[in-house]
């Protein structure tokens, strides 16, 4: 179990004038499960996912996890290093490298026979898939998501989708996936987080009751409509006077 | 890659056909003008200009002077590749300010070496070393600035020391850019080793220059040109197979 506690983050503009940016931002994620934020561009999910991999400070709050967890981060541009083959960006960063393992990870993102390629001017699919095999390499508790769809086509977002479902339930691997995206949100996830911004708050928490096997089909599905017309809804409720963008 | 080859067969073209046109217009139409020598007169004099100006020598120096430079550069950089990396980000506004000598020609700091050492050719070396290890530098600096986000948070996040985050993401991602880079290093390495030359008065192809053009040996002064070019595009064309062999990622 992974506890955000009352997190918030500010920056101090020229002139000394203060911009909230999150605040007092607290949820858990429970060690099976997949977890979605969906807020609207711009609303802090980033720097969210970034102080809770570490990468940055917060103004306040905590974030509890035992020292033995790791949290890998997956930024959403492309991080897999164009110079390093397949097999050895897996093992990127590893003190030990234990070659059945790395192949047993490329076999399991998908991979199989694609350990000598270069991730250079592969599609961004590709290179999803070698951020995840790289982040399970290092045995993480936590894995945290940064809009890594954005880029994808409709065939390969769904693929890679199946195969982080398929990572969650034998691995036992937590995801967080930060998106604006609700689609993409009720389909992976366990749990989603609605966030508002300016502050960026928690304003709705929503358990997804749909069956753990998931596939296409499962969108065309009654509770999958209503629950995403209930997403909809909430954030027409608190941004009923604001614009902005939420892609369907 | 189709462009690329398309761009080197028009390249070939388009020199075959000045050749032609020059031997065509400067051997037959036009053999006595004060504009281009006639090319016979080139393959007659070689010989001659070879051995009268000493070429062999002056080939050795110059040539030893600008690649060795090139290597000593690259190694440099290579060896102090994470301390550079550190100083580029902890004393990017010391950095900076420094750019204030970008203005000074490099003529003045060849005089600057030709006054401090006695020994032209040690001078030549240390200076020409000195140059290539400054350009590395700086285009090193600026790609600095260029590094992908996402490839630093990756390896913050997964637990590498910022040292080997210079080496294993910093430098990686800098060196396609770096090594065509050299291409214009070696260009620009050219220009002030035959400035050096020409000012030091001693030694190589600059200072045969200044000997041929004191005698008004125009012959010989386009003869050298043509050699030079010819080096410059050989070294050019090694630099390229390098490239092509060491890098085969875009950063």
């Amino acid at each position: 179990m992974i506890e955000i506690k009352n997190l918030s983050k500010e920056y101090v503009k020229d002139l000394g004038f203060k911009t909230i940016l999150l605040d007092k931002i607290s949820f858990s994620i429970s060690s099976d499960k997949i977890i979605s934020v969906i807020g609207p561009v711009g609303s802090g999910k980033s720097t969210l996912l970034k102080i809770i991999a570490g990468l940055e400070k917060q103004t306040s709050g905590e974030v509890h996890h035992r020292t033995d967890q790791k949290i890998i981060f997956i930024p959403a541009q492309p991080s897999s290093f164009p110079w390093l083959n397949v097999s050895k960006n897996i093992s990127f960063g590893l003190q030990q490298i234990n070659g059945d393992e790395i192949k047993r990870l490329i076999n399991l993102v998908g991979l199989e026979g694609y350990d000598t390629f270069h991730p250079d001017n592969k599609t961004y699919g590709f290179r999803l898939r070698i951020s995840l095999a790289r982040s399970l390499a290092h045995k993480p508790s936590l894995i945290v998501l940064d809009e890594p769809f954005n880029q994808m086509d409709v065939t390969t977002k769904m693929e890679i989708l199946v195969l982080i479902r398929n990572i969650n339930k034998t691995q036992k691997t937590a995801f967080l996936l930060a998106t604006s995206n609700i689609t993409e949100a009720l389909f992976l996830s366990d749990v989603i987080y609605l966030m508002k911004k300016n502050p960026c708050e928690i304003f709705s928490k929503i358990e997804v009751n749909l069956p753990d096997k998931r596939d296409e089909s499962i969108m065309d599905s009654e509770k999958f409509t209503h629950l995403r017309l209930l997403i909809e809804n909430s954030f027409q409720q608190i941004e009923s006077q604001k614009l902005f963008r939420i892609t369907i | 890659m189709k462009g690329k080859n398309s761009s080197t067969k028009n390249s070939f073209s388009l020199f075959i056909a000045l050749l032609f046109v020059y031997v065509l217009l400067f051997e037959f139409i036009l053999p006595v003008n004060k504009i281009l020598p006639r090319p016979s007169l080139f393959f007659d004099s070689f010989v001659h200009i070879w051995r009268d100006y000493n070429l062999t020598s002056a080939f050795t120096i110059t040539t030893s002077v600008v690649y060795l430079s090139l290597i000593i550069s690259f190694i440099v950089v290579f060896a102090a590749i994470s301390l550079l990396f550190k100083i580029f980000i902890e004393l990017e506004g010391t950095i900076l300010s420094l750019r204030l000598f970008r203005y000074l020609p490099a003529f003045f700091f060849a005089i600057i070496f030709n006054f401090w050492f006695s020994e032209k050719l040690f001078a030549e070396f240390v200076f020409a070393s000195l140059a290539a290890i400054f350009f590395s530098i700086q285009k090193l600096f600026e790609e600095s600035k260029n590094v992908k986000e996402e490839y630093i948070l990756v390896a913050r996040n997964l637990g590498l020391t910022p040292s080997d985050i210079y080496e294993k993401v910093y430098w990686k991602s800098a060196q396609p850019t770096l090594i065509k880079y050299y291409e214009r290093i070696h260009y620009c390495l050219w220009g002030i080793v035959l400035i050096f030359e020409f000012i030091g008065n001693s030694n190589g192809f600059g200072y045969i220059y200044r000997v041929a053009l004191s005698y008004k040996d125009y012959t010989a002064l386009f003869t050298f040109a043509i050699i030079i070019s010819l080096i410059i595009w050989f070294g050019n064309f090694l630099i390229r197979v390098i490239n092509k062999k060491l890098i085969h990622w875009t950063p």
